[in-house]
């Protein structure tokens, strides 16, 4: 009987001790970085007080001037093209949906846009990965379990085709996300000397500079947002196509002018 | 009698080696050596001014200074998350350079207590964190231009269709949130975790 009653407790102590060892010291690490804690709060607390005394009056700093940018030479992303102006909202509707909060793309006509080049990503779009795995059997790297490797995405990297060279050029088919221009949507928006239908509605967005194309084709990508072409056109007319949203080339904050050398930012 | 003791002693000890196992089997990231850090967290600006503050302009050459490679488990993709020298890059998991200005907030805390609470599963497709945009129909830049923010499964948390989180429970939310991280369900953006209030 009193052995019987030492088995049951000691299950009953094992199975706190598990509890608290599972539960405690690997589940909340932190227990070990008190040290550390303890001196980042105090970091944290001055600074909070630093910044109670800054008054939030320069709201008007994020008013920007909307810029038709008749004239400039820039960088489209086209997402695709509509024969109306209904089918063309439609469109934009359904593309920008992917990008949530974050500023999609704008619809404007074809007949703004004189295309003088075309931009092409030579960059491969992923790489193959493998989950390093610890000599106790755990990946080191987080992968789903039993997964060897995964693709890993590229930065985009378009390189600039003269206009006339690029029918030489051979397109990837858009099977592959993001990749930018693909064959298929090519033929759909372009005629053979690379000008759009003049009657099309084009969901596209504008850039000044090529990092800034490319970083918006790596955001079209995450979000799942493929077959993109990007040219480079002359703008003739029409509204706001969201210049403003990319880095200015001096790492100052965003580009919001045209730039002297504009041009030399495109190739 | 002495048949019975050992019996009686055998089985508690099988019984005592059961009840162990699940600690001594349950695998954490912290029995890899992942430890959680807090190291030199910038505070979290509230408005404009203060974000302009503590990061600098929107879409300066300092936004997206950091990079961390995120696996979606419904894809098997690896999606690159740039963000903010100050919000990351101290620690030994996930990208750190260990510069003495930056933190551990990002790569080795976030995502470390996602790993470590076994949550890794609710990371799915759709993962970006840099980009300089503005917020749809305004003319304010997104925190994502100062690279503050990461939006996660967005293949599965359209705005604003969705008010209410479909693939992102709170145990993975509260974890964002206790690094100072503010989540964007509470004004109709489930896929976003951003390190500012009032804006």
């Amino acid at each position: 009987m009193f052995h019987r009653k030492s088995a049951v407790l000691a299950a009953v102590v094992a199975m706190f001790a598990s509890s608290v060892v599972g539960g405690t010291v690997l589940r909340s690490p932190d227990a070990t970085a008190t040290d550390v804690g303890d001196v980042a709060t105090n970091v944290i607390d001055e600074a909070r007080k630093q910044l109670e005394t800054i008054e939030d009056v320069t709201i008007e700093l994020t008013e920007q001037p909307v810029v038709d940018a008749t004239g400039e030479n820039l960088i489209l992303v086209v997402a695709g093209g509509a024969p109306s102006l209904g089918e063309g909202q439609a469109l934009l509707e359904d593309v920008n949906a992917k990008f949530g909060r974050l500023q999609g793309l704008y619809l404007d006509e074809a007949r703004h846009y004189d295309v003088t080049g075309m931009l092409v990503q030579t960059s491969p779009h992923s790489v193959a990965v493998a989950c390093t795995t610890a000599e106790d059997g755990h990946s080191t790297f987080d992968c789903p379990e039993g997964v060897e490797s995964v693709d890993e995405l590229q930065s985009v990297q378009l390189t600039f085709v003269e206009k006339e060279a690029f029918p030489t050029f051979s397109l990837p088919s858009c099977g592959g996300v993001g990749l930018a221009p693909c064959h298929e949507r090519y033929l759909d928006l372009l005629k053979a000397d690379l000008g759009f239908e003049p009657t099309d509605w084009l969901a596209l967005t504008a850039f000044r500079t090529k990092r800034g194309a490319e970083e918006f084709v790596e955001l079209a990508r995450a979000v799942g947002v493929t077959g993109l072409v990007v040219v480079q056109a002359t703008k003739l007319g029409g509204g706001d196509v969201g210049l403003g949203q990319e880095p200015h080339p001096d790492g100052s904050g965003p580009l919001l002018e045209p730039l002297p050398d504009q041009e030399a930012y495109q190739r | 009698m002495s048949r019975k003791r050992s019996a009686a002693t055998l089985g508690a000890l099988v019984v005592a080696l059961l009840a162990a196992a699940p600690a001594a089997s349950a695998w954490h990231f912290g029995a890899e050596g992942w430890r959680h850090q807090h190291y030199k967290y910038p505070p979290r600006p509230s408005g404009y001014s203060q974000i302009v503050s503590v990061f600098g302009q929107p879409c300066n050459s300092k936004v997206n200074d950091n990079r961390t490679n995120w696996v979606a488990a419904d894809n098997r993709v690896s999606y690159p998350v740039y963000y903010h020298y100050k919000l990351g890059g101290w620690g030994t998991h996930y990208g750190g350079h260990n510069r003495y200005d930056m933190s551990s907030n990002l790569n080795q805390d976030v995502r470390g207590h996602i790993r470590n609470d076994h949550l890794t599963g609710y990371i799915k497709r759709g993962i970006y964190g840099y980009n300089c945009r503005r917020i749809s129909g305004s003319s304010k830049y997104s925190t994502h231009a100062w690279g503050i923010a990461v939006d996660i499964n967005s293949a599965y948390e359209h705005y604003p269709r969705h008010y209410h989180c479909h693939s992102i429970p709170s145990s993975v939310s509260n974890i964002w949130k206790a690094h100072n991280w503010k989540h964007g369900a509470d004004f109709g953006d489930c896929m976003h975790f951003q390190y500012a209030i009032n804006y």
